[in-house]
């Protein structure tokens, strides 16, 4: 059985290569749930994060209505956690 | 803080000492030497908790009895509560004891275990398999939250659909949650699984394999089935503490926990002392110290310790109170070791003699001097070992003066020869002449002796000798000729029996009892038969006597309590000492009485036949040093070469031409004591003639008397000269 070291000449095997896409895979995964604890929202698609778009006359500003005027997306890896937390609130409450 | 107190409570100890002294209340709650010392009463009156509670079987080991040298323990110190720094049992000496007690400790478990190891593998992969099935069915316990079950179904019963929905809403939530818990959990199960049976190097299975089944099997093993089992039996756990002590004395039939006037209490808090417990007791009214001494077996009993770990003691001030101490372990089985006289160093008679350690390991002393000891047991229980060792004592002090006397004729005693002034073994005539006469001209010449010296003491001035009393520089001194003496007779009761000598020897035995110890003279006797000793009604009364009057009493293992009694002292039973009840394993334990202020139970220090030569040779080489050696013992040195009886001989006959033999003893007894004290003529002229000097007959003062003639003397003292090379 080969191990994670590679032999001259000869690349990874099917099973190493699998293993090294797992880890890193999770060290990505761990380092986008640091960036969600610590800057949890992100620039609303539509408004670009200013919150605001003019109406058609050019006239008025209006409150950009995906966001809702505050011009911040909950980041979905937030989400999944938010969504995790409630469940186990509502289950241990 | 602290409330008033009436004045009949003890007043606080002022303040006194410098700095680091320590002021200790006496108020009953306050800080007490005990090892959980209960909380203080805030209100007069209210109930103080003054028990603790001691585990009795403590797995701490003693270090091993059988080394001879001394084992360092700590001391108990009171006033300060330091502990050592480097433990007892891993300083000097002990380190080597202490590290082979472990080593074979651990050695043993672990050939235990090696041995079974096979077999726990075996049992552990079994229990393994059980353990996964088991920690599944956990697992899912948990998540399907199964113990809501009963509370749902008897909402049903109830018909409560409001109370089922909200149950069954919120199981449903917490499922959700747990089964992401799960899933989680499996996940990481596979991702593990599929590492390590692919990718991970074999060693790294084996050490999962390795943690993970022991952690399997103990899930899966049943309770009362341990796959390791233990490799020593451990012993019974046992407490001691108030409530047992009162279990005990209820058991014993001294008083009744239900009725309020029938209770026993506690006089005071139970403390540690030594290597027991220590408690006093107040009986209920009417019951008293003798009712506890005669239920001790059954005390011991309730306490679930042995007998002998059980002591009860006089309190003077009530009869009802007594004190009881609780020894850990049984004290007396331990023995107490070698006598510390084999360092050899010389003694002070002046001083208490080391004679053993008592019940809780302190030295027991016997203050010999002014003192007359009587040690008293049945055969083979450690008398003449006890008896020699206070002659050892004697004998190491090259200022005291030995006599000694067996009257069994022992081997035990016969190298007391080395350095004993007079001495005789058995009954019978041997080689060195009559023993009883021996011993009856000692006794008569310490009566002299006596005497003399009560008048020279009252003669010398006050300042030298205050109240007439012999002083330790007196003592020491040769040229007042006092020097303290030690009398020892073992098995004395075989002088008391020989018919018509015993007569003078009951008496001069009872005067030097009852007289001599005034004077500076010490007597130790060891007896087996304290009584029915005499032959005739006068001798029994003066063995009685002889007997009674000595102060100090050691009594080893004895047949009854009435035996007990008269080794003791009579009393001595009723106080509670009884050394019938010493066992026959015990070696040389035995009561001491009369020595000190209490009554120990003292285990000897062992000084056998090899030690004892020891010692008397070192003390004759003391007493060679100071000048001291007397008597036989001085005599033993010159007595190897036959006495040179021709030249005494010729110097006790100065000019006369004849002397008659009876002339010849009188004039050889009166000039040299020390050699021909007792020789009678016809064992003068035995000797005499045996150098071939004639007996011939010869006139003097107008009588014809066999005696021996000047001019022969001479003549045969020149014939040896020639034929022997000169002396």
């Amino acid at each position: 059985m080969t191990g994670l070291a590679a032999a001259a000449g000869d690349g990874p095997s099917g099973w190493g290569l699998a293993l090294l896409g797992l880890a890193a895979a999770l060290l990505w995964a761990a380092g986008y749930a640091a960036a969600c604890a610590w800057w949890p929202f992100s620039a609303c698609g539509r408004c670009e994060g200013t919150g605001k778009r003019r109406s058609p006359s050019g006239k008025a500003w209006r409150k950009c209505r995906r966001c809702k005027g505050s011009g911040a997306r909950l980041r979905t890896g937030r989400r999944i956690f938010n969504w995790l937390h409630v469940t186990r609130e509502d289950a241990t409450k | 803080m602290t409330p008033d107190r009436p004045a009949t409570a003890t007043p606080a100890v002022p303040d006194q000492g410098g700095p680091g002294a320590r002021v200790y209340e006496l108020r009953p709650g306050g800080r007490q030497a005990s090892p959980e010392p209960g909380p203080a009463a805030a209100v007069e009156g209210e109930p103080v908790d003054t028990s603790y509670e001691i585990d009795l079987d403590d797995p701490a080991d003693l270090p091993d009895p059988g080394t001879r040298r001394p084992v360092y323990v700590d001391a108990v110190v009171r006033e300060d509560d330091r502990r050592p720094i480097v433990p007892a049992a891993l300083r000097g000496p002990n380190l080597a004891p202490t590290v082979r007690l472990v080593a074979g400790r651990t050695g043993h478990r672990v050939a235990f275990h090696a041995v079974r190891s096979p077999l726990y593998v075996l049992l552990a992969s079994v229990w393994a398999v059980v353990g996964v099935f088991r920690l599944a069915g956990r697992q899912m316990r948990w998540w399907w939250v199964s113990e809501q079950d009963a509370l749902r179904q008897a909402a049903a019963t109830a018909n409560d659909p409001d109370t089922w929905h909200k149950l069954h809403g919120h199981a449903r939530q917490v499922r959700k949650w747990r089964g992401l818990v799960l899933l989680a959990e499996l996940a990481g199960l596979a991702a593990a699984v599929a590492v390590l049976a692919t990718a991970a190097p074999w060693w790294a299975r084996l050490a999962v394999l390795g943690l993970a089944v022991p952690f399997l099997a103990h899930a899966g093993r049943p309770r009362t089935r341990p796959i390791v089992s233990a490799a020593v039996v451990t012993s019974r756990w046992r407490k001691l503490n108030a409530d047992v002590v009162l279990r005990a004395y209820y058991a014993a039939g001294l008083g009744h926990p239900d009725k309020p006037a029938q209770q026993v209490m506690f006089g005071g808090p139970m403390s540690r002392d030594g290597e027991g417990s220590r408690v006093l007791v107040d009986l209920p009214y009417g019951l008293g110290l003798d009712d506890a001494v005669k239920a001790r077996p059954k005390i011991a009993s309730g306490l679930d310790v042995t007998v002998s770990q059980v002591y009860i003691t006089r309190d003077p001030s009530s009869h009802r109170r007594h004190a009881l101490w609780v020894a850990d372990r049984d004290p007396l089985a331990v023995p107490a070791g070698r006598t510390p006289l084999l360092a050899l160093r010389p003694t002070d008679i002046w001083e208490p003699a080391p004679f053993g350690v008592d019940e809780r390991g302190r030295v027991v002393r016997v203050p010999l001097m002014w003192n007359s000891v009587l040690v008293g047991a049945v055969p083979r229980a450690g008398k003449t070992f006890s008896a020699r060792l206070l002659a050892l004592y004697g004998a190491l002090d090259p200022y005291v003066r030995l006599t000694v006397f067996d009257g069994k004729g022992s081997p035990d005693w016969r190298r007391f020869g080395l350095v004993a002034d007079r001495c005789g073994f058995g009954l019978a005539l041997s080689r060195d002449g009559d023993p009883v006469e021996a011993f009856t001209d000692a006794l008569r010449e310490i009566k002299a002796d006596v005497q003399d010296r009560y008048r020279r003491l009252s003669e010398l001035p006050a300042d030298l000798c205050p109240e007439g009393k012999l002083t330790r520089e007196i003592a020491r001194d040769p040229r007042y000729r006092m020097p303290v003496r030690l009398v020892v007779i073992d098995e004395f009761q075989e002088y008391f029996e020989l018919g018509e000598a015993s007569k003078e020897i009951a008496q001069l035995l009872v005067f030097l009892v009852k007289v001599a110890p005034g004077a500076g003279v010490i007597v130790v006797g060891a007896t087996q038969k304290p009584s029915g000793v005499g032959s005739g009604q006068q001798v029994a009364q003066q063995f009685t006597a002889y007997r009674d009057n000595h102060q100090v009493r050691f009594g080893l293992r004895t047949g009854s309590w009435q035996v007990s009694d008269l080794v003791l002292g009579s009393g001595a039973y009723s106080e509670g000492y009884d050394t019938s009840t010493l066992l026959p394993t015990y070696k040389g334990v035995g009561i001491l009485r009369g020595a000190t202020d209490d009554t120990p139970t003292v285990r000897t220090y062992l000084a056998d036949g090899e030690d004892a030569e020891r010692i008397l040779r070192a003390a004759r080489a003391l007493r060679e040093r100071a000048g001291t050696l007397s008597g036989y013992a001085a005599g033993e040195q010159v007595g190897r070469d036959l006495r040179d009886v021709l030249a005494d001989v010729r110097r006790v006959f100065r000019t006369d031409a004849f002397v008659s033999w009876q002339q010849l003893a009188a004039r050889l007894a009166e000039q040299l004591p020390e050699h021909y004290a007792g020789t009678t003529p016809d064992a003068i002229s035995a000797e005499v003639r045996a150098t071939g000097v004639r007996s011939v007959d010869g006139k003097r003062d107008g009588r014809v008397l066999k005696g021996a003639k000047l001019a022969d003397v001479v003549e045969a003292m020149e014939r040896r000269a020639i034929a022997g090379g000169g002396r």
